[in-house]
């Protein structure tokens, strides 16, 4: 019904970045465990923000309507003070903004933790494309897994593919596997983000960051850099296929050999 | 070769609980190095801080290090 | 503190008000308030000195004329009270903003005009082949086009090929 709506008010289709659909207005389905995290902290901010919003209008509302020159002409000179309304509204929202601190700390240290992770990634953002290396094993010739990723340009795309979205290496990952990884860049700021799996997570010269992720469906997962990086800041974006454990071993024998 | 591959990473380890794992990196190189100068490469003990700075460390920056280690002008010490 | 400074020059007109007024014995209070604009200043506080001489007596004894330009002198819009705005000035606000909204909308349409072609994807083959790929490929498989009972349009958003 909405998105009827919004299709018949659409004058100018755009193209539509991550996969996000057209014209979603709420989250992508998650994939993660900080995913259903982020999903639960935002419902629980909501109610405290639909008490508020609903406290403010209403008062908004009643002086509008109440204390206007035309309903109220006689101004009340000296009747400006009232300790009681005051601090309640000074504790009040005093107390709302610890309810929602409390879950939000909680949250915020839950995904720091990196415990026991089972594969380390790293990401090397450059400008403008992603490296990524998996060096936990060595190929018989010694090399770690190490390859590039770059935007598939608009001519290249197979019919449905999604524009300024697929790269030529996708990241490879299993689902149900805890997965490290590491962000650097080599030139300049970047940002590794991955709506659907609730990671955001700048990628700095000189700086290892690391964080990590729990995939727990297969799928592709779309991201894009998210730190202004220069020109081609748009035209770095993120793909990774979750796949099976025996399809990810399968994949590294592949480019182990 | 699909036997030979084990599922394992460097491990967590507390003195680096950070987000920032760059130290986790550099002491992990610093420690392979110094065990296998101290008791060459065949020591299976020095094996583990391999794999962790082979797993934490960019490859740019142990190919910086190494080239640096070769030149000698590693700006800390490796010997022990 | 400003009423302070105020008061010496207040004191000054009241007292040449009251040396002036004594000469001139008629005030004219009829429809003071269409002629209240073109009275000078002195003439103005030489009415207002007036009504107040007459406002310390009875107030029954007061003539509705006098009543009335006390009450204009008192409340009146003028001075501070004067309206910020004249009438009409709702419908010229309205209408300079829809000029300047209607302007930004054709430099808008204007641009586009002058744009490139749509980029190859925005048709609805491909679209709907992005659906099919979505499917293939598991996306949004909760709530989204690879959703049981899906009934949304997914991907598509063109209805031109």
């Amino acid at each position: 019904m909405l998105s009827k709506l919004f299709n018949f008010f659409n004058f100018f289709p755009t193209a539509h970045c991550d996969v996000a659909e057209p014209w979603q207005l709420a989250f992508q389905d998650g994939a993660s465990p900080s995913f259903d995290g982020i999903v639960d902290l935002h419902d629980q901010i909501m109610f405290y923000l639909v008490i508020i919003v609903i406290g403010v209008s209403w008062m908004l509302g009643t002086i509008i309507i109440k204390f206007n020159t035309r309903t109220n002409p006689i101004v009340y000179k000296y009747f400006t003070h009232g300790t009681v309304i005051e601090l309640i509204w000074t504790v009040t929202p005093a107390l709302v903004l610890v309810a929602i601190a409390f879950p939000s700390f909680r949250l915020l240290y839950l995904m720091d933790e990196v415990i026991d992770p089972a594969i380390t990634v790293k990401a090397v953002g450059s400008q403008w494309f992603w490296s990524y290396e998996y060096s936990d094993y060595i190929s018989d010739s010694g090399e770690p897994i190490a390859f590039d990723s770059f935007m598939v340009p608009e001519a290249d795309l197979e019919e449905g593919q999604f524009r300024l979205l697929e790269v030529d290496n996708r990241v490879v990952l299993p689902v149900d596997t805890h997965v490290r990884f590491i962000l650097t860049g080599s030139d300049v700021i970047h940002s590794f983000a991955i709506p659907a799996l609730g990671l955001k997570l700048d990628a700095i010269p000189g700086r290892l960051n690391q964080t990590s992720t729990f995939i727990n469906r297969e799928g592709l997962f779309y991201g894009q850099c998210s730190e202004i990086c220069g020109v081609n800041h748009g035209f770095m974006p993120i793909v990774i296929e979750a796949v099976s454990l025996e399809k990810y071993l399968a994949w590294l024998n592949e480019q182990l050999n | 070769m699909s036997d030979e591959i084990k599922i394992e990473t460097a491990p967590f380890d507390a003195r680096f609980p950070n987000t920032n794992q760059s130290k986790h990196c550099w002491q992990s190189y610093s420690d392979y190095y110094k065990c296998i100068n101290a008791r060459g490469e065949e020591f299976t003990g020095c094996k583990q801080f391999f794999k962790t700075f082979k797993s934490i460390c960019p490859n740019e920056w142990v190919a910086k290090w190494d080239e640096q280690r070769e030149e000698g002008t590693l700006p800390f010490k490796v010997t022990v | 503190m400003i009423r302070a400074l105020a008061r010496p020059a207040v004191r000054i007109t009241q007292r040449r008000c009251a040396s002036t007024s004594a000469t001139t014995p008629a005030v004219q209070l009829q429809n003071i308030e269409s002629r209240w604009a073109t009275l000078s200043a002195q003439e103005q506080s030489s009415v207002a000195k007036h009504l107040e001489q007459i406002q310390a007596g009875e107030w029954t004894k007061m003539t509705t004329e006098q009543k009335k330009a006390a009450y204009w002198v008192a409340f009146g819009p003028h001075g501070a009270r004067t309206p910020l705005t004249g009438p009409g000035h709702a419908l010229k606000v309205a209408a300079g903003t829809t000029a300047v909204v209607g302007a930004a909308g054709a430099l808008f349409l204007w641009i586009r005009s002058k744009g490139g072609e749509k980029p190859t994807t925005m048709t609805k083959e491909w679209q709907e082949a992005s659906n099919e790929y979505a499917r293939a490929n598991k996306i949004n498989p909760i709530s989204g086009v690879s959703s049981e009972d899906y009934k949304g349009t997914g991907f598509v958003s063109s209805s031109k090929n």
